[in-house]
């Protein structure tokens, strides 16, 4: 066998009293594609970071083709071979590709921008990797831009090639894409390491795994003769549990809409708008809502919640919805950090903010559940903090969150506790007919996934009508019973999970439909 | 009981917060000391004066408390409404508006008993102060247009109009100096002798003391004060959970621009009876100073304003007893102050370093807070 192309010999990363990474030793051969895999937090992400110097370990090192090397900088780690595409795109998106490329290696006074193209189309495994050169960033799709990201590498001459989370933002073409790329850059021989979570498009396409939890080394493994379920295991130090069953529903449910949207418009014309949407959601159904990132989600929600100016109407039971959030809505925000959690304050405070009116002394919790009292009386009653604390400790271990304790600040949380203390908070503290989940699971760690979707599942049981709006697919087609794709601000296609007729669920059409082909 | 769960509270965080402001305040002094040296004063010859100057007796310790009464006015205007994420540099104007509508109350109605005089021209005070304020408020809201410039510009216009009230419809046309007519018997304050000896301190420090309790309570126990400061710490997540951010942002302006309003009573009403061009002093933008030292909290402002009174009279006195100092050594000191304020963050990244837990005395101290947690536990 070869000599290993990457090895970590007991590496070991603190961050003041939080240990990122302990003690990992591995070796990985050369002309692999590695998936780097484990939970958020587990350690991957600050691994690959000490590779490419970015980071500099407490302890331990690293060995590049059987060589001790350190790095001082990323810079050092360039110069090795090494590259990195970050989850965050680096690029400049008002300069055209082949610039981008150039950027920080342009060599001397004047640009020669044929000479740069011709020596970077000469390194390119295929003629089909060629773009239009001309083009500037900000006109790409975001798989485009990846590809100038990979792109900057290649011509960088990287053998060991490093990507953070690169099919976070990408629909399934675009990762069958992605991967058919790497897999035709391992062929020229580079080594490749994948960090991600996404466990079926590792086992389609990766040679060989490991995995990270808490900052330690579980596993590694090749693809090959390897299992799903022992891959999950080892990320989550346990059983797997079992998939969501969806049950089919029950006919009186469909009775009771709760939600229509006729015909919204909403936003500028361009990234984002919404144009002619019309959508209906019952009672004891959940509706996914499936597009890229940008197709016009966040003007949905934010028209629902009375945001953004609209054109067409929002009907609530029938009638047109007031402006304004309904106090028996409960709401996962996107943008976990900003629209749903005061980051700056307490568990306490963030678990009962907004539904607090049931924590003023002379309140009966029963009669102000489901109302947001407006009078002027009701702002001044005073708070009675000791109950909001008694009645939020409560749901918070009802919905398993783990905290130091009630005064602790919620940014110190982990995603996956930070999103169970919003659906604490927004489950627990109204009596909840409608649920809009957006991202409710991005940045959330296996164990925390699965209980947010028993969750909906439930709530779906008892007769709550749900609108879940995802990028992940798989998500959106454990959990809908119908799926309503959007592109570009417009309703492509519509999927019944129980209907008999050609519009059930299919992979393939789902993703053709988010990019706007059918 | 209470005192005892407010002990086992205190988290190595505020410590490291109690220690960075408190070698901030260390290092502002020794800054000031390090000035009167250059200068060639004896720099403890100099602290000397400024802590008896200020604190000596009870004389000196009412010109300090009567210093700090409009401070702690406009230090709470400001501290208010940057709860709620608006910065009203305009404290100076309203204050002055506030005050002239105050005085021309007097003036017009000499007569009052003082059971009406006394909320009648705090009423008036407060809401002409808040009218000054809504300008800012309702282009911020509007129009999206920045409070700092509308506040700024509004100032110009209380100087200009401020003015031309005193100097000419209000003036007192026997007197040599730019200012008003007497107001009525019924509108003053008394002065408190029994704090405040021969100094100017009169009973509107009570009743700033009192607004403070008010807002402390409002701030901190009920929905509103909750409320208006969620909108400032996460105005997205509040207009998510159904709560109007402009709406509260407004109400937040009006209440800065009443306080503001009435921070003139303490030089007005309880002291000239009358209203010179100027009278403000400054006590508006010195209010910004105040509320960032304070915290932004309504007990915070209190000490600040205490703190920045006591320098003022303190300065003075250096003035009068050093050759080469004058009292705008005051504006340096607070200047000083509002730097050490400033470098609050520096500060405590550098005590967080120092008590990280992996540290030893990190550890002490983790150790040391645990062993008091569990003395009180049950």
């Amino acid at each position: 066998m070869n000599p290993p192309i990457v090895a970590f010999q007991n590496v070991s990363k603190r961050y003041g009293n939080c240990v990122s990474l302990s003690q990992v030793s591995a070796t990985f051969a050369p002309g692999q594609l590695h998936a780097i895999l484990g939970e958020n937090g587990a350690g991957k992400s600050t691994l690959m970071k000490v590779l490419f110097g970015l980071v500099r370990p407490d302890e331990g090192s690293i060995s590049i083709q059987g060589s001790t090397r350190s790095w001082r900088s990323p810079a050092d780690a360039i110069a090795a071979g090494l590259g990195m595409v970050q989850q965050h795109f680096t690029l400049v998106p008002s300069l055209s590709v082949i610039d981008n490329i150039m950027l920080g290696r342009e060599g001397g006074w004047r640009l020669n921008r044929a000479a740069a193209i011709a020596e970077l189309e000469a390194k390119l495994p295929d003629a089909s990797l060629r773009m239009n050169w001309d083009r500037r960033v900000e006109e790409l799709s975001v798989g485009e831009q990846q590809r100038v990201e990979i792109l900057k590498l290649i011509a960088r001459d990287s053998k060991i090639m490093v990507l953070d989370e690169p099919t976070a933002v990408l629909v399934p073409q675009e990762i069958e894409a992605l991967f058919t790329l790497l897999k035709k850059l391992r062929d020229q021989g580079r080594s490749i390491f994948v960090i991600t979570h996404k466990l079926s498009e590792v086992f389609r396409h990766c040679d060989t795994w490991t995995v990270l939890r808490l900052g330690q080394l579980v596993q590694q493994g090749e693809i090959r003769d390897t299992s799903l379920d022992v891959v999950v295991r080892a990320m989550m130090g346990g059983e797997p549990p079992p998939p969501i069953r969806l049950n089919p529903p029950r006919a009186e449910m469909k009775l009771s809409e709760l939600l229509e949207v006729r015909s919204l418009t909403s936003g500028k014309i361009g990234r984002g708008a919404l144009l002619d949407v019309s959508l209906k959601v019952h009672g004891g159904e959940i509706v996914g809502i499936a597009g890229v990132d940008g197709a016009g989600q966040s003007l949905l929600v934010d028209s629902l919640l009375g945001l953004h100016e609209f054109h067409g109407e929002i009907l609530w039971m029938q009638q047109a919805l007031r402006a304004g959030r309904r106090a028996d809505w409960a709401l996962m925000s996107e943008d976990r950090h900003r629209q749903a959690l005061w980051i700056e304050e307490s568990v306490q405070m963030n678990a009962g903010l907004g539904v607090e009116v049931q924590f003023c002394s002379f309140s009966n919790s029963k009669t102000r559940k489901t109302s947001f009292r407006t009078d002027l009386l009701s702002h001044f009653e005073v708070l009675d903090f000791e109950r909001w604390g008694q009645d939020v400790a409560r749901w918070l271990k009802e919905f398993d969150v783990r905290f130091p304790h009630l005064g602790e600040r919620v940014s110190r949380l982990s995603g996956g506790n930070q999103q169970k203390l919003i659906f604490a908070r927004e489950l627990m503290g109204r009596d909840v007919r409608f649920v809009v989940a957006h991202q409710p699971t991005r940045g959330v760690d296996l164990g925390a996934i699965h209980q947010i979707h028993q969750r909906l599942v439930e709530l779906r049981d008892r007769g709550v009508g749900v609108l879940l709006i995802s990028s992940e697919l798989d998500e959106l087609m454990a959990l809908s019973d119908r799926i309503i794709v959007l592109e570009s601000g417009k309703v492509t296609a519509q999927f019944d999970r129980w209907s008999e007729s050609s519009r059930q669920f299919d992979r393939a059409q789902i993703g053709r439909a988010m990019i706007g082909a059918t | 009981m209470k005192f005892r769960s407010v002990v086992q509270s205190i988290r190595a965080g505020d410590v490291i917060k109690g220690l960075s402001l408190g070698s901030g305040m260390l290092l502002a002094l020794f800054a000031v000391l390090g000035l009167a040296l250059l200068l060639g004063e004896n720099a403890f010859e100099v602290a000397r004066i400024i802590w008896l100057g200020a604190w000596g007796s009870s004389t000196a310790m009412g010109y300090s408390l009567y210093y700090a009464t409009p401070l702690i006015l406009t230090g709470l205007s400001v501290a208010w409404a940057m709860r709620v994420g608006l910065f009203n540099i305009g404290a100076e104007g309203q204050m002055t508006m506030g005050g002239i509508a105050m005085v021309a109350l007097g003036i017009l109605w000499k007569d009052l008993h003082p059971v009406l005089a006394w909320p009648l021209a705090l009423l008036v005070g407060a809401v002409v102060g808040a009218i000054w304020a809504a300008v800012p408020a309702w282009f911020k809201v509007r129009r999206g247009t920045h409070e700092v410039l509308v506040c700024i510009l509004m100032n110009f216009v209380a100087y200009g109009v401020g003015g031309y009230l005193i100097l000419h419809v209000l003036r007192n046309p026997e007197s040599q100096n730019p200012e008003t007519l007497e107001i009525g018997s019924g509108f003053h304050w008394p002065p408190l002798s029994w704090v405040g000896g021969q100094s100017p301190l009169n009973a509107t420090l009570l009743l700033a003391i009192v607004v403070i309790v008010v807002f402390a309570w409002l701030g901190a126990r009920t929905r509103f004060g909750l409320h208006q400061r969620w909108v400032g710490g996460a105005s997205e997540f509040a207009a998510r959970s159904g709560i109007s951010p402009q709406l509260h942002q407004v109400t937040a302006m009006l209440i800065s621009g009443a306080l503001a309003g009435i921070a003139g009573s303490s030089i007005l009403l309880g002291y000239l009876h009358k209203a010179r061009e100027g009278f403000a002093g400054g006590a508006g933008f010195i209010g910004i100073a105040v509320a960032l030292l304070g915290g932004l909290r309504p007990w915070g402002v209190l000490a600040a304003a205490i703190l920045f009174g006591g320098l003022q009279k303190g300065a003075i006195d250096l003035d009068l007893d050093t050759e080469k100092i004058s009292r705008d050594l005051a504006t340096v000191m607070q200047a000083m102050v509002v730097a050490a304020v400033a470098a609050l963050p520096i500060l405590n990244e550098f005590w967080s370093k120092r008590l990280d837990p992996s540290t030893t005395w990190g550890r002490r101290l983790h150790r040391y807070l645990d062993r008091i947690r569990q003395v009180g536990a049950p």
